[in-house]
């Protein structure tokens, strides 16, 4: 494998990234001079390298002939690299099903069918061409100290009446995802649209309570940890159960009325160079093996339940008997996408947010 | 002239009736499937189209609905039902575009193509399939007129998904359709077989019938045929009928010739005989004469039986040659008067009616000339030394069908009215002394009935015998 | 010469022929009688159809693309008029049908040679008649015959189609020229006085109404 960031990538990092790409492709025609006929596959992928390190080796181990070639970005300019098509891939991972759904509508990407396809869950998987291959619910997270003697909210209109109720203890202490920055973030609070009248409530709550808005999903932790901030909203459950486990300052939960469930996904350019061990990795991804190996990563919960239970850990602890709504893959995911959809949406959420950019 | 070996793929081999019918009604059901695949390929289609026709539809009624002016402008909000409607045509990709009529892209894909003809302005939906993205999909366009600040303008939507889900339920649509035609088609293949079974089934009865015969059985075939192969088996009867006949002509006529040969052979036995028990040579020589005489007709005798056989043997095959009857009664007379005997007859050919190369007739040249030569020796041969004849030709009909009248006139000794049905049978003669063997104008007669014609004996003009042998035109009916 | 497999016809045929003081020889197997023809030439072949090793039509054939013109007179059993009419095509000169009369055997055999003789001679002999053709002079019984000049065309034009029936029309366009215009009334006329000069030959034309006029030698 070759570390092509090492850093966690940013809006505007792109011209960084590009190059460490050059200094990856230095590294890894090193690595061909003394190796035999290798095949480099390139990764373009929205997840950290240390979440993936794992998989990969696993991967490299069972295909001694392929070198991966791992270059991380943020959704948006993944989305943007890759609908340019102006760079050759082999992989396109993201966690941002709607923009990889588009990628796909746009057909851009190339159709397979692994070996296991039929024990993916439908909503996992779309036209032979974009595979789900991790299951993570949408969580909320706190600050255990500031809750310790009040209760959580159990539903999204729960959270709305309390912030109102409390706006002293809420104002600047709710922590989400900027949605005009973060892809995933914009797929959540659209899916969280979609499922009823609560979230335009919590959005106005939010505003009214100064929420400040996050890129990542981990500067909302560490300020929950730090106390900076009390309740995070709608945070990624596999990184959160990953720092939970780590952090005693933070717990997690799941609301009663429903628990968005994402996947990351993944895809092959029609364009891709090396076809043939693109599918080979995609298979991998969704074998009973790569399962077993994201299973070990503490940020990515795998998606099929039995390699969670093989690896020991129990998932995301709590999710059972709740309602949980997994995000589908299809072409619904793009009606959010939409020019004129997209202005209104993050303008009705600006004006709801009154957010004061400052925040950052 | 000895006859070539016949070829030996001379004789085809037998066709079956069976797969006759099979390969034809097998061509038949395939023609037929050919054209129903083809009508119920289109169908399929149709009703695929028409099927996801209405999701688009209804996704476009969906988005339309959310089109709408405000002050602040107009707005397009993509409800997202809409597009899942589309998706429930789960593997196809979606695209839109919302577009002024002027052309102005407000959402959407701005390359999606157009419908041949252009944009029309209109709120009823219009479908087209055309190529986008690779793929040929399938297009719904429907406009819906805003009323805005700056006056009314259509708004169009295009909304369009690849055709994998149409396909799909096409190709299901006709495979079933047309499993379902193969099926009838085999079924019913496997019916007419049966049936042709079941009809054949009488046909080998009667082979079976003829086959576990006695050679000499020749009594009618008692199946009870279907009406389709009565004619058949009719036909089988006459043929058998015939059979019969000509085996007794055959008897009899072996029977008579028998006969004839043996006597004519005693006779010249016996003088022979007498000859040889002669002492004194005048008498020896004038009983070899009688013996020699004796020889001269039984030669004739056996010439004319020979005749008699080839005539009604060939009369059996159709005579099929147009032939010009001039030049046959000119190579008659010549043949004929080559005999030292013919010296003091006189001969004429009357034929004023039918000028030369007109005495056109359907017969069989070597039959023909047998029956002249026989008319014209017999005449001869009971006439005196100068004798007269006279050949005519001349038109006349039978029954209506045209045809030609040979005749031949001798001023002989004539044979009386009463004995002139007897002369046509074989073997019965005027006179015997002078060589008549009594087959000659039975020769004639067969002659005549092969070619469908009529021999008449009559009183003739120049005092003898009047000899009418008519002819169709155009052969035996 | 004869080619003949059946030995008594072949006996009976040969008396007649040497009783009448003919040289006569027999070969009954047609591929000897195709070998003798080879080398050894006769006045006369008489051939039957059925033979032994060779048919008589091929003997004929091999004769006649040989280049030999000997006269054939072809015996056959069968009464079929085909048989005959190959024969003749073969190159046979005439025929005769078994079972015969050898007297009718030996005129016919006797106008064959005689046709020969006055093919290669001038001299035209039937019994009592001759002609000459270089001479253009006819005897009757020894005593000439005053022909004139289109009796003497006629003559040679019947003479030369003995036993053929030959139409006022076609002897009009023997006897006369392109230029000249004939009548059919001026041959009967010439044919009337020819024939009365000619009477008590051996030699006779003879009239058949509506076909026109045949030339036959009476024999004896």
């Amino acid at each position: 494998m070759t570390l092509a960031t090492l850093a966690r990538t940013r809006l505007g990092a792109l011209r960084r990234i590009r190059a460490a790409v050059l200094g990856a492709a230095a590294l890894s025609l090193a690595a061909v001079g003394h190796a035999r006929a290798e095949t480099r596959l390139t990764i373009y992928s929205a997840t950290d390298t240390s979440a993936m390190t794992e998989v990969i080796a696993r991967f490299e181990a069972t295909h001694p002939a392929v070198k991966v070639e791992y270059v991380e970005y943020n959704t948006s300019e993944l989305y943007e690299a890759i609908a340019s098509h102006s760079h050759l891939v082999d992989v396109v991972i993201s966690s941002s099903m709607d923009l990889q759904a588009k990628l796909v509508n746009s057909g851009d990407a190339y159709a397979f069918r692994p070996p296991n396809a039929d024990a993916l869950p439908e909503w996992a998987r779309w036209r032979g061409e974009l595979y789900g291959f991790t299951w993570e619910p949408v969580v909320m997270v706190y600050n255990k100290a500031a809750f310790a003697d009040r209760p959580l909210p159990q539903t999204r209109s729960e959270l709305a009446g309390m912030i109102r109720d409390d706006p002293d203890f809420f104002r600047g202490r709710v922590g989400t995802y900027d949605i005009h920055l973060s892809g995933v973030g914009y797929l959540f609070a659209t899916q969280d649209a979609q499922r009823g009248y609560q979230f335009s409530r919590v959005a106005e709550s939010f505003g009214r309570a100064r929420a400040r808005t996050f890129c990542c999903t981990r500067e909302v932790l560490d300020r929950v940890a730090r106390g900076e901030l009390v309740y995070g909203y709608n945070m990624i459950g596999s990184y959160t159960l990953g720092v939970v486990r780590e952090d005693e300052r933070i717990g997690y939960y799941l609301l009663d009325d429903y628990t968005l469930v994402m996947s990351r996904t993944a895809f092959i350019p029609e364009t891709a160079p090396n076809k043939r061990a693109a599918v080979s990795f995609v298979n991998f991804l969704l074998s009973p093996e790569g399962q077993a190996a994201i299973a070990t990563s503490p940020e990515l919960i795998p998606l099929l339940p039995e390699a969670t239970i093989a690896s020991g850990h129990s998932g995301v602890p709590g999710t059972e008997g709740r309602s949980l709504l997994p995000i589908r893959l299809g072409t619904g995911l793009l009606t959010y996408l939409d020019r004129l959809k997209k202005e209104a949406f993050l303008a009705d959420w600006s004006a709801a947010m009154q957010v004061d950019s400052a925040s950052q | 002239m000895t006859l070539p070996p016949p070829l030996p793929e001379a004789r085809a081999v037998p066709y079956s009736l069976r797969r006759r019918l099979t390969v034809g009604m097998v061509a038949g059901f395939l023609a037929l499937l050919v054209v129903l695949s083809i009508g119920l390929w289109t169908y399929a289609r149709n009703a695929a189209n028409q099927t996801y026709d209405l999701l688009l539809a209804g996704s476009a009624i969906a988005i339309l609905e959310r089109i709408s002016p405000t002050p602040d402008g107009l707005i397009v909000d993509i409800p997202s039902s809409a597009l899942e409607i589309v998706g429930l045509a789960k593997e196809d990709r979606v695209f839109y575009r919302v577009f002024r009529l002027s052309g102005r892209t407000l959402t959407g894909e701005p390359d999606l193509p157009l419908p041949p003809g252009g944009v029309r302005a209109g709120d009823q939906p219009r479908f087209f399939d055309a190529p986008y993205s690779r793929e040929t999909s399938r297009f719904v366009l429907q406009g819906k007129l805003i009323i805005e600040p700056t006056g009314p303008d259509w708004i169009m939507l295009q909304l369009g998904h690849t055709r994998l889900a149409r396909d799909t339920m096409q190709m299901d649509l006709f495979s079933k359709g047309l499993a379902g035609l193969v099926a009838i088609a085999v079924l019913g293949l496997v019916f007419m077989r049966l049936g042709i079974n079941r009809a054949m089934a009488p046909l080998a009865g009667i082979e079976a019938d003829i086959r576990g015969r006695e050679p000499s059985d020749m009594t009618p075939l008692d199946a009870k045929p279907p009406r389709e192969v009565e004619g058949l088996i009719g036909a089988i009867n006459d043929f058998m009928g015939r059979l019969v006949t000509s085996k007794e002509h055959a008897q009899s006529f072996i029977a008579d010739v028998a006969h004839q040969m043996r006597t004519s052979l005693a006779a010249l036995q016996g003088q022979l005989q007498l000859a040889a028990e002669q002492d004194e040579p005048e008498r020896m020589r004038q009983r070899l004469e009688r013996a020699s005489e004796q020889a001269t007709r039984t030669i004739r005798l056996t010439n004319q039986l020979l005749s008699h056989a080839m005539v009604t043997h060939r009369g059996i095959d159709e005579p099929v040659e147009k032939i010009d009857l001039m030049p046959l009664i000119r190579t008659s007379v010549e043949e004929f008067l080559r005999h030292p005997e013919t010296e003091g007859i006189d001969i004429a050919v009357l034929h004023d009616d039918l000028p030369a190369g007109s005495a056109l007739l359907v017969a069989d040249p070597v039959a023909l000339r047998e029956a002249l030569r026989n008319l014209l020796d017999n005449a001869a041969r009971h006439g005196p030394k100068d004798i007269r004849i006279d050949i005519g030709l001349s038109r006349t009909r039978i029954d209506e069908r045209e045809a030609l009248c040979i005749s031949l006139d001798d001023s002989g000794p004539g044979i009386p009215a009463a004995e002139r049905e007897k002369v046509l049978e074989r073997f019965y003669s005027l006179n015997r002394a002078g060589g008549g063997s009594g087959i000659g104008l039975s020769i004639v007669n067969a002659v005549a009935r092969s070619h469908g014609g009529r021999l008449a004996l009559a009183d003739s003009r120049l005092g003898g015998l009047r000899v009418e042998l008519d002819l169709p035109v155009d052969g035996p009916a | 010469m004869l080619v003949e497999d059946n030995d008594e016809l072949a006996e009976a045929i040969i008396d007649r022929f040497r009783g009448e003081g003919h040289a006569i020889d027999r070969e009954a197997d047609g591929e000897q009688a195709s070998e003798l023809l080879r080398y050894k030439t006769f006045d006369l072949i008489l051939l039957d159809v059925n033979l032994p090793g060779r048919n008589g039509f091929e003997i004929l054939r091999q004769l006649r693309l040989s280049g030999d013109h000997t006269p054939v007179m072809l015996l056959t059993a069968r009464s079929e008029i085909d048989d005959r009419v190959v024969g003749l095509d073969a190159g046979a000169d005439d025929y005769i049908v078994k079972p015969f009369d050898l007297r009718e055997l030996a005129a016919r055999c006797r106008a064959l040679a005689r046709r020969r003789a006055g093919e290669s001679s001038n001299l035209f002999i039937a019994g009592n008649f001759t002609f000459d053709r270089a001479a253009k002079r006819a005897t009757v019984d020894g005593q000439d015959v005053d022909l004139r000049q289109r009796e003497v065309q006629l003559l040679e034009v019947m003479i030369g189609n003995i036993g053929r029936v030959l139409s006022k029309e076609e002897v009009a366009d023997k006897l006369y020229t392109f230029e000249e215009v004939p009548t059919l009334n001026a041959v009967e006329q010439i044919m009337t006085r020819l024939r009365r000069k000619l009477e008590g030959a051996a030699f006779s034309i003879r009239t058949i109404r509506g076909l026109g006029y045949i030339a036959s030698v009476r024999d004896e």
